[in-house]
């Protein structure tokens, strides 16, 4: 046997096993591929669901967090929005190990209830919606999946931060004709499917984690949406349970002073 | 036909040789710090897709192997971002259907949100690199810790880990704060990086 025969078989054997040689998939190719209509859609979403006075909606969430081993393991909920502009909020989240959570935000305050745990915890925060979402994810440090759609501004400046967009074409999801969009920036992919005609609404979206090992995924899919559903002030109120035990907001970094837990109020 | 023979030998081990060692290390890295099925939950929920955020800043902050490197330019630029022009014209909408006594309050309270924010740049910038990050999860929780450990004011303990040591679930009231007393230390609960978790803090006064 020549050893360019020998060569070609190794070769063909590996090939066979399904074995390639590995970053043989290129990542670049990205060049500055802009559809300015898909950039106009995807404000317009945006700009549609930060204008809406009232919303409630039902968003299936997953999420994948890579281990150690590098195996990427999928958690998920089920999380209810209720909104009243401008300044209350209530998320009823279900994950998927059955623990329950509820968030209330009534302009005042901002709690976190933890129905499994029974605790909860209660910080002084006065403001508009948006102020409670950049003062619970920044401050706070508790991740909030979704309050970025239904904040007033934009989660990143789309101009300047959009490095690629494309339109994938029409898709049906839900039942609903959609507009499949994609874009990317830097850090992040995203795909968003936008409901076609007057009601400008994600019905699906995926968020990739690129700059992460493992490319960890963020997916949501909406249910119910409703522009006009009555919302009670009752339902932004948080009556705290017998028995239930009140802690803090602990972040990591002291993002919060030692005073700001002082002020907490209870209820 | 031989030297064909010998190449074939030769690969064919170096594919079982490679197969079982990924096994060996797949099984390994698998299990984290074990514990098999009781506890449940040891598959680490951290993950910057956690935060389902768009905003690179918020999706890091939810991993708990935070690198010094998530530094404060990349914090400004994301600041800088977020009070971006769709924010100005709407303002102007909003803010006549709020009352002056509201807008003085937001003011103030912005005033003292970006007081904290410098302060805690500083911090950040002076203190946190060199402290890598004070949090266990389940994995790192059966080597890192036993109760009697020496375990540092602001460390995170899981709530399912510190629940599988002999610690005491009974709270102490101190005003409103209830604390936890495992061997020498001292913990309150709270909500950190949205998990619930015990945190390592100077015993309460009279204690």
């Amino acid at each position: 046997m020549t050893s360019l025969k020998r060569i070609a078989f190794i070769v063909s054997l590996f090939l066979a096993l399904g074995i390639t040689p590995q970053n043989s998939i290129s990542q670049e190719a990205d060049s500055q591929n802009i559809d300015s209509e898909s950039i106009a859609d995807l404000e317009q979403m945006f700009d549609f669901l930060g204008e809406s006075e009232t919303i409630s909606v039902t968003a299936e969430s997953n999420y994948d967090a890579r281990q150690k081993s590098g195996q990427l393991i999928e958690f998920g909920a089920v999380s209810k929005w209720y909104i009243k502009r401008p300044s209350h909020v209530r998320v009823d989240i279900e994950n998927r190990d059955g623990t329950e959570r509820s968030f209330y935000f009534d302009g005042n305050s901002i709690t976190l209830y933890d129905k499994s745990q029974n605790v909860y915890a209660t910080v002084i925060k006065k403001g508009n919606l948006d102020q409670a979402f950049d003062y619970y994810m920044d401050k706070l440090d508790m991740p909030m999946p979704l309050a970025e759609l239904f904040s007033e501004k934009h989660p990143f400046d789309i101009n300047k931060s959009v490095i690629s967009s494309m339109n994938v074409g029409e898709s049906k999801i839900n039942g609903f004709a959609c507009n499949d969009l994609a874009f990317r920036t830097k850090e992040v992919d995203l795909q968003v499917w936008i409901e076609q005609g007057k009601r400008p609404l994600p019905q699906r979206m995926i968020i990739t984690y690129k700059g992460s090992p493992g490319n960890p995924q963020y997916r949501a899919r909406f249910s119910d949406w409703n522009l006009s559903p009555k919302l009670k002030d009752s339902l932004f109120e948080f009556k705290p349970p017998k028995d239930v035990e009140k802690i803090k907001f602990s972040p990591r970094i002291n993002k919060v002073q030692s005073t700001e837990n002082k002020n907490e109020g209870g209820q | 036909m031989s030297k064909f023979k010998s190449t074939f030998i030769v690969v064919i081990s170096i594919l079982v040789i490679a197969t079982l060692s990924f096994d060996y290390a797949y099984s390994r890295g698998g299990r984290g710090g074990g514990g098999g099925r009781g506890g449940g939950g040891h598959a680490s929920k951290s993950s910057p897709a956690r935060s389902g955020s768009m905003n690179n800043n918020r999706a890091q902050s939810q991993t708990s192997t935070r690198q010094g490197s998530s530094n404060r330019s990349q914090r400004q630029d994301n600041r800088s971002g977020n009070t971006e022009n769709r924010q100005s014209n709407r303002q102007d909408n909003k803010g006549d259907r709020q009352d002056n006594r509201d807008d003085v309050r937001d003011d103030r309270q912005d005033y003292a949100d970006d007081a904290r924010d410098d302060r805690q740049d500083h911090y950040d910038d002076n203190y946190r690199h060199g402290h890598g990050h004070y949090y266990y999860d389940d994995n790192d929780w059966g080597r890192a810790f036993a109760a009697g450990a020496i375990i540092a004011v602001g460390t995170a303990v899981a709530v399912s880990a510190f629940q599988s040591t002999d610690c005491p679930s009974s709270q102490t009231m101190v005003g409103d704060v209830g604390y936890y007393q495992c061997g020498s230390t001292w913990y309150t609960k709270g909500y950190q990086s949205g998990d619930v978790v015990y945190i390592a803090a100077a015993p309460p006064p009279g204690y």
